[in-house]
């Protein structure tokens, strides 16, 4: 809380929202065109959006049979993929809108997706929680955990074990290296060409056993990100709690040496409230990145952190919870993927109870 | 009263006269309601006649889903509609009729099974809703309601059994409101004889083995000195507390010849796979156990669960598949050992979730409209009841509540649903108050 | 009164032989002044406000002198306003003190934890309640409250300092917000349920809070108060940060919420009162104890106001308050049912007759030692065991304090039917009462001594005939041994009456 007064404050980035754009369901994830007017949205009806950011009007070009739980747009500008909860991966082409390839990926939900920066390689990872112990621990998984396919065939290009559910995947920048979180706070990061798993890494800081109500596990990795050079990997998530009903746990991010599994930095201590952190997104300056999520307890759900030295730098009352977050490639803009609460029916009809927000970055 | 204790039962006098003393012994105030019983003791000696009684002795076992379920995960899948969730539905084997995907072994086996899913109460606080559906009324203080297990273990049990006529699993000391419903007192006005044995998880029934200095005639007969003394205590001073401590030590001498139904490890392997590994698994299976050597009422919990104001969708992966094997397990077991007619099943919690999702991954509690199901003794195979809208906001057909619940249930086993409670110093009070009518499509 | 054990025979027959009419009144008053009052308090108030310690704490509770500051407090009969203000503020100010501070340490930095356990010390009541909503059932419990309450301990932080563990207090910070049902953000402002606030001024949004020196008294620097921030990686538990001493800034929340707590606020001494007279007859006149709100009304409202307007006025004389329920009618009432004048049995929260009140572990275990006569031998066991693994072993068997509801378990009486600590209690040790019965000549004689030991009466006359009737089918020593364990594990024993 104290700040030190020796080092050089860094220059604060601020936001100011720009814009909201009203959808039918949660917004689970999103994606931007370079130029950041057009953006796409995956939706908990299972929609798969653009959105033309200049009219605030999006237009359906794919469907999952459950929550779509990911969306990005390859490097190519037409091509987006997207993974949802019915375990399928699909293949839309975005100028003729229309879905062009269906994958089913997994038996159970995609909880992730990556896209490595070249466009070539897709990570998406599944599992469902089962018990395998009298205290609820994990069963191992009855699906491989973390599949890579190849982003132009389809085809699946590896898979790799790890304890179920496997909730979130992160690509290096180089596409060479895969990773991948759990609901145990696990991390596991392997080799792509080889196969072979390169680190792991626990910490019993990002998950719970229900002491209170429910004797079972909840939390765990929600998000994981590479630095921009690739060195370092980012984790979040929340702390651990006695009851993971109230889900006050501590907003908390992680920082990764993964190459030798070692912790090198957290959220400062002081500097969190309690919610569930599931967003994480660099700046493009490079300077300082973003985690987002539920704020349960607190004064923010949004903030960003400076890059060299892990302090939190700005923070924001988003008011609903943050599911995705990108800066746009020029930097001058973040967008927010939310969902608020589901409202009751009025006049026969459900209201809206997604949004995307666009906020203007003064960095 | 005086005189009968004065015959204090002692094993080195033995003969006949010993085991109805003790038994005039063991009712202490009841009075007439002992006569009933007396046979129980002498009929079961006869193998034959055990073993017969065995099987058309009427017993229930509840599934107690604490925290209360969502019905549309569950029974009452809502697939493409705004409410309906990630996980989708499936066919069952009835014609028409879909369960929520995550159960394909119930919905294999929904021919045997009867749902209601139009449970339409008041209560939507935990505490208040637990309450309501283990006594089946609205509380009238300061008179305290029996739960259904205690006026179950009283009307199914007899107080000779070794086995505890009301047996609670559940392994969690905390819980909140639900930890807040252990502790208050579960048998009500039928007495503290009724209440539960509470087992499961930290709750062990350790010291079972009598220790080596003491004789098992000295052990029994040291323990009827111990009521003798007390039981004067217990009445002189109409002491609840003592009571609670006399039924609890009464108890003792039958928990020790039985203590090995309780153990775990002596249950075959392949059927702890089949019901484990986890706790509310491993706990419904002892409950079968229990329940095939006489145990009348077993209640199963597992803290609270399914209250998911949080991460609705995250825990409900877990919890439904491991619902959806259990009661498979359950009801196929019991009707391959020829007891399911004898034997009611019923999975239900105190309340069902809200339509709507919460900002924070949740659903909410939620009495407007809610599902439950029941099996075996007295309950017709294979029925739906009731029904909810497209969205599952309301109930659209036959809404029932936790009386025509209540009545449903003791009309299954046998027993009348609108009984007097005759007690002193009582006001009158029904079994099932205001007539209320049993479901009775679901009634066999 | 019974503190914590049975009178001792030589005590019995000494209040039975004295013939003064204030004979009752001295009792207490003796009793009052003994160590076994500041021990039995000490064992009520640390459950009360700590719970049952987990294993770690158990020690520490002991070292860091917190069993000491609470037998000190109630032995002197310091006022009991200035006791919660010390648990409150937590800055000891000499080594009497010190132990006020574990009340806040042991929830190791939980705002939370702190603000649920002090609640119903300070209101009466429970919040957790209150952490999502605002109260669904006593709607006057707010949200707000809750987190106003946890507010007045977001600025503070355990460290550990030369003169051990303390709680220092940050200047700035701890302006959060809390999500209310429809999931929209309020501020936790210093608001609490007895009525009073604390204002204080927010920054805006965006604004940056400055520390600085001028904002403190006490002479640490407050950079001193901040754990290093860049120390990682981090181990599981943080461990205190090690400095001179804590920081104690100008404007302390814990002061200031201490202030709303313990001056004018009436709800301090009905609280105290309702808990104290729940400890003596075994059900509060706001039952349960610590649901003091609109839903649970008192069984006697005049009783609740006399009573607390009383302790307010002598200055939260706990002394003075245990006496004056000790000495009316009610607390004297014999424990026999009592009807009502249309015939029906009275209820419990008329208090027409003396409660059952089982006892607590403490009181059971105390219980047994005094009545058995064991006493530790050279190696400091007792009949085999050391005294803390014979408490633990009552403690895990009768875990509650205040149930709402008495229900006795099976495995409690599992416990006594079979464990081997009771059975060790009774073998015949030299001095102990076994073996003082074997000493005695008849069956009768025994039978007499045991119930004058464990009951405080002779045996009536078929109780007599039983008992000897026991004894003379037995060997000696399994007979006494039988006895005594069929009196000790009787309620006549085992509830407070």
């Amino acid at each position: 809380m104290a700040d030190d007064a020796k080092q050089p404050e860094p220059k604060a980035p601020s936001t100011e929202k720009v814009k909201e754009i009203s959808f039918p369901a949660a917004v689970l994830a999103i994606d931007a065109t370079p130029d950041g007017k057009t953006l796409f949205a995956a939706c908990q009806d299972g929609g798969v959006f653009t959105v033309d950011v200049a009219s605030g009007k999006h237009e359906l070009i794919g469907t999952h049979e459950s929550y779509a739980s990911g969306v990005t747009l390859l490097p190519d500008g037409k091509t987006l993929i997207s993974a949802g909860y019915d375990g399928v991966l699909q293949w839309h082409d975005t100028e003729k809108r229309k879905t062009i390839r269906s994958v089913k990926a997994h038996d159970f939900w995609s909880w992730d997706m990556d896209v490595s920066r070249d466009g070539s390689l897709i990570a998406s990872v599944t599992g469902r929680y089962e018990a395998g112990g009298y205290k609820y621990e994990p069963a191992p998984e009855r699906e491989p955990s973390v599949k890579v396919f190849d982003a132009k065939t389809g085809a699946l290009r590896a898979k790799f074990p790890h304890i179920p559910p496997t909730q979130a995947v992160a690509l290096t920048p180089d596409g060479q290296h895969v990773a991948a979180g759990n609901l145990m706070g696990e991390v596991r990061v392997w080799n792509i060409a080889s196969g072979k798993q390169v680190s792991q890494w626990k910490t019993d800081d990002l998950t719970s056993w229900g002491v209170i109500k429910s004797h079972h596990f909840l939390g765990g990795v929600f998000s994981m990100m590479f630095s921009p050079d690739g060195e370092e990997l980012y984790v979040c998530g929340f702390g651990p709690m006695r009851d993971p009903m109230a889900g006050n746990g501590v907003q908390r991010w992680v920082r990764l040496n993964w190459r030798e599994g070692k912790e090198l930095d957290r959220t400062h201590e002081g500097e969190s409230g309690q919610g569930l952190m599931e967003a994480l997104a660099f700046h493009p300056s490079k300077k300082f990145f973003a985690m987002a999520g539920r704020l349960f307890q607190g004064k923010w759900n949004l903030a960003f952190f400076d890059t060299a030295t892990g302090k939190n730098i700005y923070s924001l009352d988003a008011k609903h919870r943050v599911t995705d977050a990108l800066f746009t490639s020029d930097g001058t803009r973040l967008v927010l993927a939310k969902a608020k609460g589901q409202e009751k029916k009025k006049d026969g009809k459900w209201p809206d109870y997604g949004l995307i927000e666009i906020r203007s970055v003064i960095a | 009263m005086r005189d009968s204790f004065s015959n204090l039962p002692d094993p080195h006098c033995g003969g006949a006269d010993h085991t109805l003393h003790r038994r005039k012994f063991l009712q202490g105030v009841a009075g007439a309601g002992a006569l009933s019983l007396l046979s129980w003791g002498g009929l079961f000696s006869l193998p034959a006649f055990a073993e017969q009684a065995k099987k058309t002795e009427k017993r229930c076992i509840l599934l107690w889903l604490c925290g209360a379920p969502s019905q549309f995960e569950t029974w009452d899948p809502k697939p493409g509609r705004p409410t309906a969730g990630p996980f989708g539905s499936i066919k069952t084997k009835l014609p028409g009729v879909h369960f929520g995907a995550l159960m394909p072994k119930c919905a294999s086996i929904a021919d045997k099974l009867a749902i209601v899913r139009s449970m339409k109460t008041t209560q939507s606080e935990h505490l208040q809703g637990i309450n309501l559906l283990n006594r089946g009324a609205d509380p009238r203080p300061p008179f305290i309601r029996p739960t259904l297990g205690s006026v179950l273990a009283q009307q199914l049990g007899h107080l000779d059994n070794p086995i505890p006529n009301f047996v609670l699993f559940d392994p969690c000391p905390e819980g909140n409101e639900f930890k807040e419903f252990k502790a208050s007192n579960w048998a009500g006005w039928l007495g503290a004889q009724y209440g539960p044995v509470r087992v499961g998880g930290e709750y062990k029934i350790e010291n079972v083995a009598r220790l080596a200095d003491i004789s098992a005639e000295d052990h029994e007969a040291r323990n009827a000195l111990r009521g003798f003394l007390t039981k004067k205590f217990e009445n002189e001073r109409r002491s609840a507390a003592a009571a609670s401590q006399n039924a609890v030590f009464e108890r003792v001498k039958g928990l020790m010849s039985c203590a090995h139904l309780f153990d775990l490890e002596k249950l075959p392997v392949r059927d702890r796979e089949r019901y484990g590994p986890a706790a509310f698994g491993l706990h419904t299976l002892q409950a079968r156990h229990l329940v095939e050597n006489g145990a009348p009422f077993v209640m199963v919990a597992n803290g609270m669960p399914w209250d998911s104001h949080v991460f609705h969708n995250e825990i409900y992966q877990l919890l439904v598949p491991e619902m959806d094997r259990i009661i498979f397990n359950l009801i196929t077991d019991l009707e391959e050992r020829g007891l399911l007619d004898s034997t009611l099943v019923i999975a239900m919690g105190e309340f069902g979730r809200t339509p709507w999702m919460n900002a924070a991954r949740g659903r909410d509690h939620y009495p407007n409209a809610w599902s439950l199901v029941m099996a075996g003794c007295g309950i017709k195979r294979g029925v739906v009841v009731g029904a909810t809208d497209e969205d599952g906001v309301d109930v659209a057909e036959k809404p029932f509540n936790e009386k025509n619940l209540f009545a449903t249930i003791f009309t299954a086993l046998g027993i009348d649903p609108y009984a007097t409670y005759d007690l002193p110093d009582l006001p009158t009070f029904h079994r099932v108050e205001e007539k209320a009518e049993p479901i009775r499509a679901i009634l066999a | 009164m019974r503190t914590s054990r049975p009178a001792s025979t030589n005590e019995l027959q000494a209040f039975v032989k004295d013939r003064g009419r204030d004979k009752r009144a001295r009792l207490i008053d003796t009793l009052l002044a003994s160590d076994d009052y500041a021990r039995h308090m000490r064992e009520v108030f640390d459950t009360v406000l700590m719970n049952r310690p987990e294993p770690k704490f158990v020690d520490r509770r002991e070292s860091e002198k917190w069993f000491a500051y609470l037998d000190d407090a109630f032995r002197q009969n310091r006022p009991w306003n200035e006791v919660v203000r010390e648990l409150i503020v937590a800055r000891p100010q000499g080594t009497n003190d010190r132990g006020a501070i574990w009340f806040l340490y042991e929830r190791e930095n939980n705002p939370q934890a702190i603000a649920e356990s002090i609640a119903p010390v300070v209101y009466g009541l429970q919040i957790k309640c209150a952490q999502c909503h605002d109260h669904m059932i006593a709607r006057e419990i707010k949200q707000a409250h809750y987190w106003g309450t946890v507010a007045a301990f977001n600025r503070s932080k355990n460290v550990d300092t030369p003169n051990g563990p303390a709680l220092t207090e940050s200047a700035i910070g701890g302006f959060v917000s809390f999500a209310n049902l429809k999931k929209e953000s309020q501020r936790a402002e210093l608001t609490f349920f007895n009525g009073r606030r604390v204002e204080e001024r927010w920054p805006k949004d965006g604004d940056k809070e400055t520390d600085s020196p001028d904002l403190y008294l006490s002479a640490p620097p407050p950079k001193a108060a901040d754990t290093a921030t860049n120390d990682p990686p981090r181990r599981k538990r943080e461990r205190p940060a090690k400095i001179d001493g804590p920081a104690v800034p100008k404007f302390s929340r814990r002061a200031a919420f201490a202030d709303a707590m313990t001056k004018d606020n009436p709800l301090l001494a009905r609280a105290m009162v309702n808990r104290v007279w729940a400890m003596l007859f075994g059900r509060g006149i706001v039952h349960p104890v610590d649901m003091m709100d609109s839903k649970h009304a008192p069984s006697q409202p005049e009783l609740l106001d006399w009573l607390a307007r009383d302790f307010e006025r002598s200055g939260h004389d706990v002394k003075r308050l245990v006496r004056t329920i000790c000495n009316t009618r009610a607390y004297q009432l014999e424990a026999r049912p009592v009807k009502t004048k249309d015939g029906k049995p009275a209820q419990p929260e008329t208090f027409a007759r003396a409660l059952d009140k089982p006892l607590s572990a403490e009181q059971l275990f105390q219980s047994l030692l005094v009545a058995t006569a064991n006493t530790a031998d050279n190696d400091g066991k007792i009949a085999g065991h050391s005294e803390k693994e014979l408490r633990r072993a009552f403690v895990k068997q009768f875990p509650d304090l205040f149930p709402p509801d008495y229900n006795a378990t099976l495995q409690q009486a599992m416990f006594f039917a079979n464990s081997p600590l009771l059975d060790e209690l009774l073998a015949p040790r030299a001095g102990n009462l076994s073996s003082r019965l074997l000493a005695l000549p008849s069956n009768e004689a025994r039978v007499r001594e045991a119930f004058v030991t464990v009951f405080g009466r002779p045996p009536e006359r078929d109780e007599l005939r039983e008992c000897v009737g026991y004894l003379a089918r037995r060997s000696p020593e399994a007979g006494v041994r039988q006895l005594l364990w069929a009196t000790l594990t009787g309620a006549e024993f085992q509830v407070n009456h």
